[in-house]
């Protein structure tokens, strides 16, 4: 039981807290992000696994990290309200060329970012050559050229 | 912003109803956004990064242990001896009960209930008592000391939740603490 506990516990807070931390914490936009995320999975690693290093120990964790997930996807396509609450919605960041600097405000999203990712994906040079940019759901911009 | 539709899936006989997302048109772009969850979740978020700030603190001040808020200390009955302790410990973590004898002569017998220590894994005692006595209701560790003394009993928590010790020094002076264990 010990183990389901631990692996459930460290699940629940690890969704709400990067839930509530927002959705660019996830797209490792600089190196420290994903440095930041490569410290969280260590120190996420020996709460789970206590001082018990077996393989079945090991296995249970797996098990119930992955059942739980699987379970938040049931749930999300059965209920699209909660699906809504766990994984939140894109929004739209450019439209038709003009910029919603409230929500890039409250989205902490600056115009860099968005020219950044137009250049990596599109190829794009200027602001007026972008209609939409959306903040998709997994914390990544992504662009419609014009 | 919902419709129901009736299962596609050929297999399932009983034609049910799924509750599917209508896909929304901003423009020229089929979308579906929430602009009311979206601010929710940012004052959500602001209210989250000012408790994310505030444990921190709390957690550097000693509430989830090792810190200032943890130390504590307690006199006995009789002020024959003290008992230094952490109020917040965590599962797995040392932690390290200090008893200082201050009076009596040379050979004391402190008592622990053992209630306490079957809470706890005794990592080591310092200075090695001379004898241990199992007694019904706590072990008794007999040490040869000169006054002022501190016996350091240094033990890991295997059990979460509140842990009540009472700490008896030669059978007629006690002192009694409790410590919080987290997960």
């Amino acid at each position: 039981m010990d183990p389901i506990l631990r692996s459930l516990a460290v699940y629940a807070f690890l969704l709400i807290l990067f839930r509530l931390s927002g959705k660019r914490s996830l797209a490792q936009i600089t190196t420290f992000d994903l440095i930041l995320l490569l410290i969280v999975s260590e120190a996420t690693q020996q709460a789970l696994l206590g001082d018990d290093f077996s393989i079945t120990n090991a296995c249970i964790v797996i098990l119930t990290l992955v059942v739980v997930d699987r379970t938040m996807d049931l749930a999300s396509a059965m209920s699209p309200p909660f699906g809504r609450l766990l994984n939140g919605t894109a929004v739209i960041l450019i439209e038709n060329g003009e910029q919603h600097a409230g929500r890039m405000r409250r989205l902490r999203i600056s115009t860099d970012d968005i020219l950044e990712q137009a250049r990596t994906n599109q190829g794009i040079e200027r602001l007026d050559q972008i209609k939409y940019a959306v903040l998709e759901r997994n914390g990544a911009i992504s662009v419609v050229p014009a | 912003m919902y419709l129901a539709v009736h299962s596609d899936d050929s297999s399932d006989a009983t034609g049910r109803l799924l509750l599917v997302a209508r896909v929304s048109r901003v423009g020229d772009l089929e979308i579906n956004q929430d602009l009311d969850l979206e601010r929710r979740e940012w004052k959500a978020r602001n209210v989250a990064n000012v408790l994310l700030g505030l444990a921190l603190v709390a957690a550097a001040l000693g509430l989830f242990g090792s810190g200032v808020l943890s130390d504590a200390s307690v006199k006995s009955d009789g002020a024959s001896f003290a008992v230094e302790y952490d109020r917040f410990l965590r599962f797995g973590a040392p932690a390290t009960v200090h008893v200082e004898l201050t009076s009596g002569n040379d050979e004391a017998n402190v008592s622990l209930s053992r209630s306490y220590l079957e809470q706890f894994d005794i990592r080591s005692i310092k200075p090695t008592p001379e004898s241990v006595t199992a007694l019904p209701d706590r072990l008794v560790y007999t040490f040869k000391y000169q006054p002022p003394a501190r016996v350091d009993f240094n033990l890991l928590p295997r059990h979460i939740g509140r842990q009540r010790a009472t700490v008896i020094v030669d059978s007629d002076d006690a002192a009694t603490f409790s410590q919080l264990v987290y997960p």
